[in-house]
């Protein structure tokens, strides 16, 4: 796993803030953000991108850290795909102002880090980036899950990346997505999300060619699904017809029972109704089991990381269901009557976690869930 | 894999609007490339293309990517399933837009439903919004190969049990920023959509097999189907490594390039080359036709049979 976060640009950095609960959103640096809602994001630091798009060096970075982790050094035979909701709008922004080169618009292609990723390391087998808004990087771990499921792949790369660039950030905050306070999931007066860049990459292998080559292995994805609400491009579907079946479906696919999911990392954004309708949605999925087991949003200290923030969440889940650890969501100050289950507030809790639920929503109503377990469950 | 039935095929193209017209022009030799004062280029525009004539519901705004998706999903017969649509570029026109008024002086007000039909999956959402389906639903991007990997991974849901019937395809059009990312190709460029409906069931036309890779690994030895001489359909690129590395791999084996016929389209020229595919075994002109599609990092290939 590997990762690329506010909060730190290693998996053991990551997790680290995210057991103490650290904030790693600031006021942004990189633009004049004074005609929007908000100045604060959530900005990398410590990488240099160079002549690479910022969103492609992210990702390639995070898959260094991955490719590491998982003691790879043969790629023939593996894949990758990659999600992202908006690619390197900077290379667009530059590009319509023209201040780019005439093909500079290449550098916002979502293809452009798997790209460069199989340039560096030679991967031969299928390539692809999947672009589900928000719901990228859950969707890009579930595409990869299904090629190695149907044998046709061995080891895939998955993961999500993105880039905070005033293109995107002006639409996110003229859809009133982004809070003018600081984000607040699940609080009665959370007021919307705040947004954040980054990556994060899994490596999936099948079981048996992990264990025949003595890699260490984290966790096991048991199933996925990816949906749309077929309601609306920007407001939610207040039944929350859509999530409900998405996780529904994960979970039928993962061939495990609602009651055996020990713990959901949910998606989260600090929005009113984001929080309100997932949160129905799980109880009704997930039924009495829903008030017995923690339910957080690590968007409360990484922001919303966009078409990253998918696998970066499952690389938290992956973290949880090794350690017991459930990371707090912070800021949740007044609890919401409609908010009514363990958000794990403030303070990081100790739950032993099997089988874990990923949630990732986006906008155009599209939805992704991911099933996980432990390898002992 | 399990051979998965063509139920349909829905091509919105520069030589026709639906599988009967486009089949016919095919057949027929038309060519869909001509001068665009727009561009000031020869492409290969789907001219004359009014959404209204689609749809009954009435669209405020919407950006021509996802005009063309709707319009060919709204020729399937049935069009409440599963969807995995691929694209190269999206909906380059709306960003463009959008951009001009975060660049104009006054971001504050950029508008926010332009941006929302920016996104790369806003033909996807509007599709299952249109025809009301919560059904699995993806879109891909693989630069030019974009609508066949669409189509295969489509056919792997099926295969995996997670839908029935699925639509799969691909879609691009033509903007400003395309023409000028895209004004490397030594070929005209052209635009359109197609979505082909996929069962489980037998049908006249079934895919028999499919690849998806770097074009190094011997592609055609992967399509464990293909003899010496199954015949394939193409789209050059206009991209002379690209195109030089494809004749290496088939040569003469090419029977057909619609790049000619239609201008390169993009992240939908793999699937055009389905629809055309169909087209000539629905006229017993092949038992197995080979549909290939590449770019620079990749190739994607199906074979379809009766």
């Amino acid at each position: 796993m590997g990762v690329v976060t506010p909060v730190g640009n290693s998996v053991p950095a990551f997790w680290e803030a995210l057991c103490v609960g650290r904030s790693g959103l600031a006021p942004i640096t990189r633009f004049d953000a004074s005609p929007y809602r908000n100045d604060l994001a959530g900005e990398i630091k410590g990488i240099e991108p160079g002549d690479v798009p910022r969103a492609s060096a992210y990702a390639l970075f995070a898959l260094r850290e991955a490719v590491r982790d998982a003691n790879l050094a043969d790629f023939a035979g593996s894949g990758i795909v990659l999600g992202s909701n908006f690619g390197g709008m900077d290379a667009a922004l530059g590009f319509f102002r023209g201040t780019g080169s005439r093909d500079s618009l290449s550098g916002s292609n979502l293809a452009d880090p798997v790209d460069r990723a199989i340039r560096e390391y030679g991967f031969v087998g299928p390539s692809c980036c999947v672009s589900l808004s928000c719901a990228s990087g859950a969707a890009s771990v579930g595409m990869a899950y299904d090629t190695i499921a149907l044998g046709l792949a061995d080891i895939m790369i998955a993961g999500g990346f993105d880039e905070l660039s005033e293109l995107s950030y002006a639409g996110l905050s003229a859809l009133r997505a982004i809070t003018p306070d600081i984000i607040r999931p699940f609080d009665k007066n959370r007021k919307g999300t705040i947004f954040s860049e980054g990556a994060g990459v899994v490596v999936l292998e099948s079981i048996e060619s992990a264990r025949q080559r003595g890699a260490k292995i984290h966790a096991e994805v048991l199933g996925h699904f990816v949906n749309n609400d077929a309601y609306h491009m920007t407001a939610p579907d207040k039944t929350g017809q859509g999530i409900r079946e998405v996780m529904e479906r994960a979970i039928r696919d993962a061939g495990v029972s609602p009651e055996s999911v020990d713990y959901v990392n949910s998606h989260g954004t600090g929005t009113e109704y984001n929080d309100r309708i997932e949160t129905s949605a799980i109880k009704q999925v997930l039924g009495r089991r829903a008030h017995e087991i923690p339910v957080d949003s690590i968007k409360s200290m990484i922001g919303h990381m966009m078409g990253a923030a998918g696998t970066v969440e499952i690389i938290a889940t992956v973290k949880t269901i090794q350690t017991g650890i459930v990371p707090p969501t912070v800021n949740l100050e007044t609890p919401d009557p409609e908010c009514d289950l363990n958000y794990v507030p403030g303070k990081a809790q100790t739950f032993p976690v099997k089988i874990a639920l990923s949630n990732s929503y986006g906008i155009g109503g599209c939805n992704a869930a991911v099933v996980l377990g432990g390898l002992d469950r | 894999m399990k051979p998965v039935g063509i139920i349909a095929c829905a091509p919105v193209s520069p030589i026709g609007v639906g599988q009967e017209e486009f089949a016919g022009a095919l057949l027929a030799d038309h060519r869909g490339i001509a001068w665009s004062d727009r561009f000031n280029h020869e492409v290969g525009e789907v001219r004359g293309f009014d959404l209204s004539q689609y749809l009954s519901t009435v669209k405020t705004y919407i950006d021509r990517t996802s005009a063309l998706a709707l319009a060919a999903m709204s020729l399937l017969p049935t069009r409440k399933v599963a969807l995995s649509l691929g694209t190269q570029w999206g909906c380059m026109e709306s960003l463009e837009t959008f951009a001009g008024k975060v660049l104009s002086g006054n971001p504050k007000f950029a508008p926010p439903l332009v941006f929302t039909h920016s996104y790369a999956n806003a033909p996807n959402s509007l599709i299952a919004i249109e025809f009301g389906s919560r059904e699995f639903n993806i879109c891909l991007s693989c630069g030019s190969t974009s609508g066949l990997v669409a189509l295969i991974y489509a056919a792997q849901q099926l295969e995996l049990g997670r839908c029935e019937l699925i639509a799969a395809g691909g879609v691009d059009s033509l903007s400003r920023p395309i023409f000028e990312q895209e004004s490397g190709r030594t070929v005209p460029l052209g635009e359109g959509a197609v979505l082909a409906l996929l069962g489980t069931e037998a049908a006249e036309v079934e895919l028999l097999d499919s690849y998806t890779g770097s074009p190094g690994a011997g592609f055609l030895d992967v399509v464990g189907q293909l003899d010496k001489s199954t015949l394939f359909i193409y789209s050059s690129t206009g991209l002379q490594e690209v195109d030089d590395m494809v004749q290496r791999e088939l040569g003469s084996r090419i029977a057909l390039d619609l790049t000619p016929r239609m201008g390169f389209t993009l992240g939908a020229s793999g699937m055009m080359g389905v629809s055309a595919a169909v087209a000539l075994l629905r006229q017993r002109k092949a038992k197995t036709i080979g549909v290939v599609s590449a770019d620079e990092r990749r190739m994607a290939a199906v074979l379809l049979g009766m």
